[in-house]
């Protein structure tokens, strides 16, 4: 099981190190889930996504991969690659439901687990040796565990930091688990491709190998000042990162930055009228969510993208933040008012960004004006989202949606 | 333009001076201190285009003339020099500083880009102690709202006639009110709401017991001190009607020492939410017990005499608003007037000082 070619061959100390963290990564997570949950699929390519031609795949199972298809690749692609692909819509319910379940196996581990995306957490490993013995042992418990509540297996990478524990996870996927200890670590990252590192985007890195700079090494040996120069705040954490130096501490719970929903079109259009009743549904969504979170937002986006898939975002600040459908929808369609439609639409989104704790909650307001108004809608919102809770989506609608 | 002007003295004003000036501004003649000398003596002006503010600077003037130099520069240098007495000197659109053996030029601007803010006349005018303005600013301006969307709460309403002045701040949540009673001299009645800024800034340099003339406009506001005067434009209105909202019915009153309330809600407040603040007041016969729980957290109790005698009940106040009231009232006791956990509390001093009248509400947060 211990597939990794960095696996140490003695018995390493991790004492030497400030942190030991793990990456556990799902392995094709939706289609790893369809695949459990109906085992007439196994072994089949297995692709979740848009059911229709136009939609795009969010996750292709180990079959499906090797034919070529890719997460973000169009379906109608994928279908060219492999004709016998079997499309899933997905089941976001489902995968959430499987997600909370590996996150509390990783928390019966150690309390520090920070969740990155529905498939993908970090579990800070320090000081947990007296309960689970060695980190390596931990991480084969960690995975078994998974797989034994799940059903599922995982990718894990152990190391010294989120940064390089996550490198490593992808190094052996499916089911690998990649242990870069202490003494390990330089040159692990010695012979990465700067490409490798999360803020290094395609430009950066070509810009970089056109200067030479091809691996973390060759990072390692410029200036400070160089790099300051090259890339600004970013240019000293690089530097951090080249060095193995790069430690940010597993932070169990962090703050959505963005809330945010789009959909693709069931066919092109140009016409006001169909996509502000699409931004009428994104926007009561994108408010739900808000509020069942707790938070309220000062920027509302629009984004469209162009049957030529040229996308375009417009945006706006408010002077006061908001956690209300109706408010979100009212400014994301003076945006769309702003917008050419010359050209047919096949995607549209609203994003509701700048966020920050609803924290007035509870407070009562002493006049009866413009707040109360407010206050007065926020009732009617949590109203509805009662029923929505209860009943599903479909139950209660404004009355422009339902018409449609 | 040449003046003489003694180390102490620049660094004062030119420090005060600079405080007016906005941290960032699209326009950069705004980050500029007007230096002029003529027959009236030597002034710095500075301004953010809502508030401007001139100060007398004493010093000898051998030649008038005048220039827009760069705040935070000049502030700089004034600040590094060693040396009893400071020239100025303008050439052109440069301002050379000399002091012992130091001499800096720097780069300003032609003075006349400066730009002035339109002097409305004033509709009423009247003279009151700067001591006792500073006091009735101190228990109002806490209290105005920062929300950019309501512009009239967010500075501080001033009713004035011939018998005294009115201050009223509210953000929505929390209201406060000072009343001077005072023959105020042949005044106008008038409202006018005034931004705070134009307040602090009136803090920062009257800090002397002195006569000073406040005038009003329907657009603007100065004070005039000995060596300072401060313009500000108003805040557009109307304010709204704030008495309405202080509660008439409240009868169940509740006397405590503010001292040991401030303390105790300092300390128990340690664990209360980040956001909220929450603090639970349980008021029962002659006992208060402030109470704290927060998830993640923990929780803190701490008991209180006081005299109370009505019905035993529950409130939720935002803590900060609580202490930021209580850092506001004189005397040793205050007052709370209370109706039930979901409306508005009165907090006032239990004795009145004098000629001035104050009050606060705070709005109670729905326990949950």
């Amino acid at each position: 099981m211990l597939s990794s070619p960095f696996y140490p061959a003695g018995r390493d100390t991790w004492i030497s190190s400030p942190s030991v963290i793990a990456h556990i990564d799902m392995d094709a997570f939706y289609a790893s889930v369809e695949i459990l949950d109906f085992p007439e699929l196994k072994d089949k390519p297995v692709v979740v996504g848009g059911s229709s031609n136009r939609g795009v795949v969010s996750a292709a199972s180990y079959r499906a991969r090797e034919f070529g298809v890719r997460s973000a690749m169009p379906v109608f692609q994928a279908r060219i690659l492999c004709p016998d692909i079997v499309i899933r819509p997905g089941r976001m319910k489902r995968y959430l439901e499987v997600s909370r379940a590996v996150i509390a196996c990783l928390q019966s581990f150690s309390p520090l687990v920070e969740q990155i995306s529905i498939d993908e957490a970090y579990v800070d490993l320090g000081g947990t040796g007296a309960l689970f013995g060695t980190p390596e042992n931990t991480v084969l418990a960690i995975k078994d565990k998974i797989l034994k509540t799940t059903g599922l297996t995982c990718s894990v990478g152990l190391s010294t930091s989120k940064l390089v524990a996550k490198i490593a996870s992808d190094m052996n996927k499916p089911a690998g688990i990649t242990i870069i200890p202490p003494s390990r670590v330089r040159a692990f990252l010695d012979g990465l491709p700067v490409g490798k590192i999360p803020g290094i985007g395609r430009k950066n890195e070509e810009a970089l190998n056109r200067i030479g700079i091809k691996t973390l090494s060759d990072i390692r040996k410029l200036s400070l000042r160089f790099l300051e120069e090259r890339f600004g705040k970013f240019g000293s954490r690089l530097r951090d990162i080249s060095r193995g130096e790069y430690y940010s501490p597993v932070v169990p719970y962090s703050q959505p930055k963005s809330v945010s929903n789009e959909v693709t079109l069931d066919r092109d259009t140009d016409s006001p009228e169909v996509l502000g009743g699409v931004l009428l549904d994104l926007t009561e969504k994108v408010g739900r969510r808000l509020r069942k979170h707790g938070f309220r937002g000062r920027t509302v986006t629009l984004k469209l993208k162009d049957s030529d898939h040229r996308q375009i975002t417009r945006s706006v600040t408010l002077d006061r933040s908001t956690q209300q459908g109706k408010r979100i929808y009212e400014e994301a369609m003076k945006l769309l008012a702003g917008c050419s439609l010359k050209v047919k639409k096949r995607l549209i989104g609203v994003g509701v960004s700048n966020l920050e704790p609803a924290a007035r909650a509870g407070q009562i307001s002493l006049f009866e004006d413009k707040i109360r108004e407010e206050e007065k809608w926020d009732r009617v919102d949590r109203a509805v989202d009662d029923i929505v809770d209860r009943f599903g989506s479909g139950a209660l609608k404004r009355g422009r949606l339902r018409r449609e | 333009m040449k003046v003489l002007v003694s180390l102490g003295e620049l660094n004062k004003k030119f420090n005060a001076i600079s405080s007016v000036v906005p941290g960032k501004t699209t326009m950069p003649i705004l980050s500029m201190v007007l230096v002029k000398a003529d027959k009236d003596g030597i002034k710095f002006t500075a301004t953010d285009l809502d508030i401007s503010v001139t100060s007398k600077v004493n010093g000898t003037t051998e030649k008038e003339g005048a220039i827009a130099a760069p705040a935070r520069k000049v502030a700089e240098i004034v600040k590094s020099l060693t040396g009893d007495e400071v020239s100025l000197e303008v050439d052109g659109e440069k301002l050379t500083l000399k002091c012992g053996k130091s001499k800096f030029v720097v780069n300003g601007r032609n003075p006349d880009d400066f730009p002035r803010l339109p002097q409305q006349e004033s509709k009423t005018e009247f003279s009151i102690n700067s001591g006792i303005l500073g006091k009735l600013i101190h228990k109002t301006v806490y209290a105005v709202s920062n929300d950019l969307t309501r512009p009239a709460l967010c500075g501080v309403l001033w009713e004035v006639d011939r018998h005294g002045l009115v201050m009223v701040s509210t953000d929505g949540h929390r209201l406060a009110k000072v009343e001077l009673k005072k023959d105020m001299g042949e005044v106008q009645k008038m409202n006018v709401i005034i931004p705070p800024k134009a307040l602090s800034t009136f803090k920062a340099y009257a800090e002397k017991d002195e006569l000073i003339r406040v005038s009003l406009g329907d657009n603007s506001v100065s004070f005039e001190m000995q060596d300072v005067s401060i313009y500000s434009r108003l805040l557009e209105g109307p304010f709204p009607n704030y008495q309405k909202v202080i509660p008439a019915g409240n009868d169940k009153e509740l006397v405590i020492s503010k001292e040991s309330l401030a303390a105790a809600t300092k300390r128990v407040s340690i664990l209360s939410d980040a956001l909220t603040h929450q603090v639970i007041f349980s008021i029962e016969a002659d006992k208060i017990t402030l109470h704290v729980t927060t998830q993640d957290l923990g929780e803190a109790r701490e008991e209180m005499e006081a005299s109370y005698s009505a019905a035993a009940m529950d409130i939720g106040y935002n803590a900060s608003y609580i202490q930021d009231i209580l850092k506001t009232i004189d005397g040793d006791d205050i007052e709370m007037r209370l109706d039930k956990p979901d409306n508005a509390g009165i907090i006032m001093p239990v004795e009145q000082s004098g000629d001035v009248k104050h009050l606060c509400i705070v709005m109670p947060l729905r326990i949950s």
